[in-house]
């Protein structure tokens, strides 16, 4: 078996090959592991690797899995499944991080704006966080009013491109 | 005795308050909103009142509800823990109006301390030191300067108006003194259009160590040696120690007395806590302020000296006289505290409130764990994003630190952030295993910290055996798959094998 990981901004090619009474070969890089794992019924995972029992906990979302070992926390994405870079969801849309509520509204519907401005702000547990724009962009439609509750990964402003302004835009 | 106690709080310090509580036989009541109706505090009370809306000022800062709540069950005290209404002394008040103990100091003495230049002045009339300075109007710099000499070099001006480091100077001899005010008071005008400059005793290492103090109503009062909090992010704790490492017996009985003469001079009943700051350099100390409350870090106190603050306070509260004196009071050990928040250190501490998928908690000797929440509960955005605290306690500052380290190495928390491997980090740094800590120590070491991601290999094994091992509803029939076997569809659908 073959999985291609995503841990920061490296990629790493994981084979593994099935032994004979459960032992697994894991081949990193130039690097051959030793396991032997099996799932707790606490949901971790116990695994013996090259005769050291180490104990991971981890979640697994939609994009990504979350492990926690020794007290740290490595986020990993499947690297195979990804096709293309920068897609349309990076920087198309402004979503909170976290849950909160609109605090203010610092741009205008139709006003331009420049990667990075300042959007909104967000105030989620007696903190504040500002959210930024994307990229160069109109401000098609502000889908939220200060005071709303809103939810991570709900889009609040739709962009729409700016119109281009050379040719006959110059002439007159 | 009080029969009911009404905790008005929430979180980790509620259902520590109520832990006690049933130790002494006595029942308690929880108050939540809307939020919070499957929070772990609603759980552990054996009644529970809502008292509105998931916005603090809608129900746990809603006097009027709190106190309808504890006439409905007949709650005869109230324990505030620690924020929301717990230094307010208008609650206090309230409390004593409608006939319900309020588990605290009286409120007079809450408004008294709560204001700080009040506070401030009435130590200082009392012989406990406070932070030298003094304010400059006008245009006599022979006078000021006059002054500022009784204070002493190194001071640090800065703008009487206003904050955010404006005009702020660091002067370190006299001669230059003349220049850096003039500066300063011409930026304190731009700024603020207000040129007055406030001078004080610069503190070059400065620690912050406070001392845990308890008086009962009848005139007894002692300190309950010192904490160190020294380790601070924007003027927030995150680990809290005791004893601390700078303290010698005479420097902790000078402070010990000072805190103690904090209590007399200001009539205080029930626990509290005097905050000094302390010169790690001269070692001389001064008077910061009070907390008129049960201290988030009050476990470390509890580890070492074996009492329990918050049964201390409930029998103050009822009037009994404490037997405790202060020769008695002895520190075993060392303690260590962390305070687990929901927050990405790596993204600037910011909130990450969301539902905790799993929640694995440090084991063993030595460790006790304050915990406000459960695996697959919901962490609410509306609160402190405090979780749980860390408290270990060792036989010495090495072994307590030791121990600190392989507790946290246990703990995984996932579904939202918490700063587990920064606390590491810290706890193994090397000025901090010395004891060197001042209120900069965070800022000094710890400024754009990332994750030191060093068992990557091992992370991406932990991804293919999760790939592997489907965490599957009902988990594997125990003995039906070995070690290392990956489970077929049958095993791990355990119970529910289809029928046809």
């Amino acid at each position: 078996m073959q999985y291609k990981v995503k841990i920061g901004e490296e990629e790493r090619e994981v084979f593994v090959k099935k032994q004979e009474g459960g032992l697994l070969l894991v081949e990193i890089g130039e690097k051959t592991y030793s396991v032997r794992a099996s799932r707790l019924p606490d949901k971790r995972i116990s695994a013996v690797v090259d005769g050291l029992r180490h104990t991971f906990a981890v979640q697994s979302d939609a994009a990504e899995k979350t492990v926690f070992h020794q007290g740290v926390q490595y986020t990993l994405q499947d690297a195979s499944r990804r096709r293309g870079r920068g897609g349309s969801g990076d920087n198309a849309h402004v979503t909170p991080p976290m849950p909160g509520v609109i605090v203010r509204i610092l741009v205008e519907e139709g006003q331009t704006v420049t990667k990075n401005q300042e959007l909104l702000v967000m105030s989620a547990m007696k903190m504040e966080t500002t959210l930024y724009a994307p990229r160069d962009a109109v401000v098609q439609k502000i889908l939220v009013k200060e005071g709303d509750q809103v939810n991570a990964g709900q889009n609040l402003v739709d962009f729409a491109e700016i119109a281009k302004e050379d040719g006959e835009g110059s002439a007159a | 005795m009080f029969r009911k106690i009404l905790v008005a709080n929430r979180g980790e310090i509620a259902v520590r308050v109520m832990r006690t509580c049933k130790v002494m036989g006595i029942s308690t009541v929880a108050v939540y909103s809307e939020a919070d109706k499957d929070a772990l505090h609603v759980l552990e009370a054996d009644e529970a009142v809502c008292i509105g809306e998931a916005e603090p000022h809608a129900s746990y800062l809603r006097i009027d509800r709190i106190l309808e709540a504890a006439k409905q069950t007949g709650a005869e005290a109230i324990h505030p823990g620690y924020g929301f209404l717990s230094e307010r002394a208008p609650f206090a008040k309230a409390c004593e109006e409608a006939g319900v103990v309020f588990i605290g100091p009286p409120a007079g003495v809450i408004d008294q301390l709560g204001d700080k230049l009040v506070a401030r002045e009435l130590m200082q009339s009392r012989g406990v030191p406070v932070t030298p300075g003094v304010l400059l109007e006008g245009a006599d710099l022979v006078e000021a300067k006059k002054a500022v000499d009784a204070v002493g070099y190194p001071v640090l001006i800065k703008a009487a108006a206003g904050g955010g480091g404006k005009g702020m100077r660091i002067v370190e001899r006299a001669e230059d003194f003349d220049a850096a005010c003039k500066q300063a008071a011409s930026e304190a005008q731009a700024a603020f259009g207000d040129s007055r400059v406030y001078v004080e005793k610069y503190i070059s290492q400065p620690r912050h160590i406070e001392f845990q103090v308890i008086a009962d109503k009848h005139g007894h009062a002692l300190h309950l040696l010192e904490r160190e909090c020294s380790v601070q992010r924007r003027y927030q704790k995150i680990i809290e120690e005791t004893p601390s490492p700078i303290l010698d017996d005479a420097l902790r009985a000078r402070m010990g007395e000072a805190a103690v003469e904090v209590v007399r001079a200001s009539g205080y009943v029930n626990a509290g806590t005097v905050e000094f700051l302390l010169d790690g350099k001269t070692r001389d100390f001064y008077f910061l302020e009070v907390n008129t409350r049960l201290q988030v870090e009050h476990p470390v106190t509890e580890a070492v000296t074996g009492l329990d603050l918050v049964r201390l306070q409930i029998e103050i509260a009822a009037g009994q006289p404490l037997t405790l004196k202060q020769e008695d009071v002895r520190a075993q050990g060392h303690a260590f505290e962390c305070r687990i928040y929901a927050e990405d250190p790596a993204h600037g501490f910011a909130p990450s409130p969301g539902k905790i998928r799993q929640l694995h908690l440090p084991q063993g000797p030595g460790i006790r764990h304050d915990v406000g929440v459960y695996a697959e509960a919901e962490v609410p955005v509306y609160y402190d994003p405090i979780l749980a605290k860390l408290i270990v306690h060792g036989p010495t500052r090495e072994a307590a630190r030791q121990r600190m380290v392989d507790a946290l190495r246990q703990y995984a928390v996932l579904g939202i952030r918490t700063p587990v491997a920064y606390l590491i980090d810290v706890m193994e740094h090397e000025a901090f295993a010395k004891g060197d800590l001042t209120t900069h120590f965070l800022k000094d070491y710890f400024t754009g910290w990332s994750a030191r991601e060093d068992q990557v290999d091992l992370a991406c094994i932990a991804y293919v055996l999760d790939e592997m091992f489907p965490a599957a509803v009902g988990a594997v029939a125990s003995g039906a798959a070995g070690e290392g076997e990956p489970p077929s569809p049958w095993q791990t659908l355990g119970a529910w094998r289809m029928s046809e």
